[in-house]
């Protein structure tokens, strides 16, 4: 009985403190997506008379060569997530020892997290076009005999703007593996150095799998925010993806086709194109590991 | 009916949706700097405004005066012109007792969301400001008010008509000309004497320009200029048609066009340009200019007033002369316009004040406080754009006002005229990056354009 009344308790406590985020969400997350859906089967413009058009936009999707161009910018933007995560678990591991000034490079490697993205992509900008930072330094050390421009190669472009992504993401990824690493037990790690373990194979064999979980966790964190890249794009190389759609990504296409075309309805069907394949990427990607969120291996 | 009612609801619900997304893409772009709300008369002094309180006068309300509030919108003018703007909108309250005016200026990128945000949600302003692209895509949509139907003869005749035709689609025109700026060849007369150039001969044509360019890359290591293509406007004003007279065929594909890309590829392949003037912009060119990294700005001569700003030392350094011209002798004039939105609920008032906002007096105190050039005859032929001083500024303007006697916008005057010209802007940089060769350029850019445009026109 007393444990009844106390679990009651608790749950309205808890549903209590769950509410005002469920409203937010309920507001301006699902509110939208609802009543966005049927968007994708009109031509809504905003300004002209709308018109039911059945699947006309999927249809269009399917065949308009910039969307495919988007998508598979998109698709390659994902090359960054074991980057991303592969650096981070070792920066994690890194500022988790107990060195000198590590509370130093903890904030350090986080100040890229909190800086507003238009200013650092700006300044990316500048480190590297044909006179910037960059060439400046591949000249110097002879790796170079000319500049090239990082910003209009159409190679190059898009793993420019990668980096960026790469450079902001790292401190926010390291932050959840630092948790992550303070949360696991040490005793295995302490077993395994006194069998003999080096260094390399305590955190491949131990500290790694142990922090499998947050390791999915944030691989579909960073695949689902790869593909959906944006500002990056948008201020380093403009909502046309320059140079020749080589940057273009689908959701900096979606936004253009909705806010300088106003074509609605063909931006909300892009949008719902893209968020069927996050979906299908990330229900394999959880059907690939079994099991998937925090729960621990046993 | 049930169709229409159908389609209302699905408007309303479509709305609602959209608005939100609007807010989230605006809170998004609000670091590229924030919209300014200034109610009119709000910075004059205390006693002006006091005066022209109109709702308490009991006088006036027993005439039974309308009551009115416009909405007008500008691009990136405040706080500049904060002075300009409300001094005008004030005298237009004065002469319109019952119209009360309320400015909202909004940074360039914004204004097309905010618009459609605000006409959306049933609250459209009532005068806006646009370039000649916005409005043409809006007007493509039947967003916008036609001045030739709804204006009068009396308020259209004040503008030059080249300039007043900008807008025109189909047989309506959906704005009044504000002011435009010219581009002036304006350069580093330092750099000039480093290469050996002799400053008092700038270059008169693009090819003496690139001679030039050739030159200072050798002598002193850095570039000449940077380009800040236009491939549709630059097409067309080196004598290429683009369009044929009656909408239908798109004309890129000629002799003139060709020697153009090619003296473009050129110039781009043997490194007499950086390379980001592939999609450099005003902006760009200004920021390496001001830097001393680059010898001449070919942009607006409205450029200069932040040269100034940032580098005086560049500044003082700079001579101003005509710019070299393309093969049809004419400049690109790059127009700002008032337009009335459709769902504005007070046509006549607002078109009167757009038209207010647009003529003669208003426009030549403008031009005394930034180097821009007006739209309206009248104001045009006013001396003050014969005298000046000495410094760049000044004479920036007389040569920029010697050369709008061969200004002109350029539009095609169809719906979705950005969509059709896309093909030349994104072909153009693989042309640039040799993906295809300048006779490729020209013939898939045809080709994509035409087809998009047989689509516009079957749509119609």
């Amino acid at each position: 009985m007393f444990t009844n009344k106390l679990m009651r308790r608790q749950a309205i406590f808890a549903y209590l403190i769950l509410i005002p985020g469920i409203i937010m969400l309920l507001i301006f997350t699902f509110y939208p997506i609802v009543r966005g859906l049927p968007l994708a089967f009109t031509d809504y413009s905003v300004v002209d008379t709308t018109h039911w058009t059945g699947w006309k936009n999927f249809k269009r999707a399917f065949s308009d060569p910039i969307f495919g161009a988007a998508l598979k910018n998109s698709l390659i933007y994902i090359v960054v997530v074991p980057f991303l995560q592969i650096i981070s678990i070792l920066m994690a591991i890194l500022v988790n020892n107990k060195l000198r000034f590590v509370q130093f490079f903890r904030v350090a490697y986080f100040v890229p997290v909190v800086t507003s993205m238009v200013a650092a992509a700006i300044a990316w900008k500048w480190v590297y076009e044909e006179q910037g930072i960059l060439n400046y330094f591949l000249m110097e050390f002879g790796i170079l005999d000319e500049p090239i421009s990082f910003m209009v190669e159409t190679k190059l472009a898009l793993m420019g703007v990668m980096i960026v992504t790469v450079w902001k993401g790292l401190g926010f990824y390291m932050m959840i593996y630092l948790a992550g690493l303070q949360s696991i037990p040490t005793e295995m790690q302490e077993a395994a150095r006194i069998d003999g373990a080096n260094r390399w194979r305590v955190i491949w064999h131990i500290t790694i799998p142990l922090l499998m979980p947050f390791v999915l966790l944030c691989s579909l964190l960073s695949v689902m925010g790869a593909i959906q890249v944006f500002d990056e794009v948008f201020v380093m190389h403009g909502s046309l993806g320059d140079p020749a759609y080589s940057t273009l990504t689908t959701s900096v296409y979606s936004y253009r086709i909705a806010f300088t075309d106003f074509e609605f309805g063909y931006s909300a069907a892009l949008g719902l194109l893209v968020a069927i394949i996050i979906t299908i990427i990330s229900i394999a990607m959880f059907r690939f590991t079994r099991k998937g969120g925090l729960t621990y291996y046993e | 009916m049930t169709n229409e009612k159908r389609e209302q609801n699905d408007q309303k619900v479509t709305v609602v949706a959209l608005l939100m997304v609007c807010a989230m893409m605006i809170s998004i772009l609000a670091a590229c700097g924030g919209g300014k709300n200034n109610e009119a008369g709000s910075s004059s002094s205390p006693p002006a405004s006091g005066s022209s309180t109109q709702s308490a006068s009991p006088s006036e309300s027993s005439e039974a005066p309308k009551d009115i509030t416009l909405q007008f919108w500008t691009i990136s003018l405040s706080p500049n012109f904060d002075d300009y703007i409300n001094g005008r909108i004030k005298k237009f309250q004065d002469e319109n007792p019952g119209v009360t005016v309320k400015w909202t200026d909004l940074p360039y990128d914004a204004m097309e969301q905010k618009l459609l945000v605000s006409i959306a949600g049933g609250n459209a302003p009532d005068v806006v400001n646009l370039n000649t692209g916005m409005t043409m895509t809006l007007a493509g949509k039947n967003a916008l008010v036609d001045m030739n139907a709804e204006a009068t003869e009396e308020q259209r005749s004040i503008y030059f008509e080249t300039l007043y035709n900008s807008a025109k689609l189909g047989d309506g025109v959906y704005a009044f000309p504000w002011y435009y700026g010219l581009s002036a060849f304006m350069y580093n007369k330092e750099i000039y004497e480093k290469a050996g150039l002799d400053p008092n001969k700038p270059p008169t044509t693009w090819e003496e320009l690139r001679q030039h360019a050739v030159t200072i890359k050798e002598k002193t290591g850095k570039y000449g200029f940077v380009p800040t293509y236009n491939p549709p406007a630059d097409l067309y004003f080196s004598g290429v048609p683009v369009i044929s007279e009656d909408k239908k065929k798109i004309v890129i594909n000629t002799p003139e066009a060709l020697e153009w890309v090619k003296w473009n590829k050129a110039l781009y392949d043997e490194g007499i340009v950086p390379k980001e003037s592939l999609s450099a912009d005003a902006n760009y060119a200004t920021d390496k200019y001001q830097s001393g990294q680059i010898a001449t700005l070919t942009t607006g001569a409205a450029f200069l007033s932040r040269v100034k700003t940032n580098a005086k030392k560049i500044y003082d350094n700079t001579l101003v002369a005509e710019m070299p011209v393309l093969k049809s002798g004419k400049y690109h004039a790059g127009l700002m316009n008032l337009v009335v939105p459709v769902k504005s609920e007070n046509h006549p008032e607002a078109i009167a004040l757009a038209n207010f906002m647009t003529n003669d007096e208003s426009q030549l105190e403008f031009c005394k406080i930034v180097n821009i050039l007006p739209s309206t005859k009248k104001a045009a032929a006013d001396p003050f754009f014969t005298q000046g001083g000495d410094d760049a500024e000044s004479k920036a303007k007389i040569i920029t006002v010697k050369q709008a006697a061969k200004a002109q916008d350029f539009t095609l005057g169809v719906k979705d005229e950005g969509k059709i010209l896309e093909p030349l802007w994104k072909n153009w940089q693989k042309m640039l990056l040799g993906d295809i060769t300048p006779e490729e350029y020209l013939s898939q850019s045809e080709s994509a354009a035409q087809k998009i445009l047989d689509e516009v026109n079957a749509a119609k």
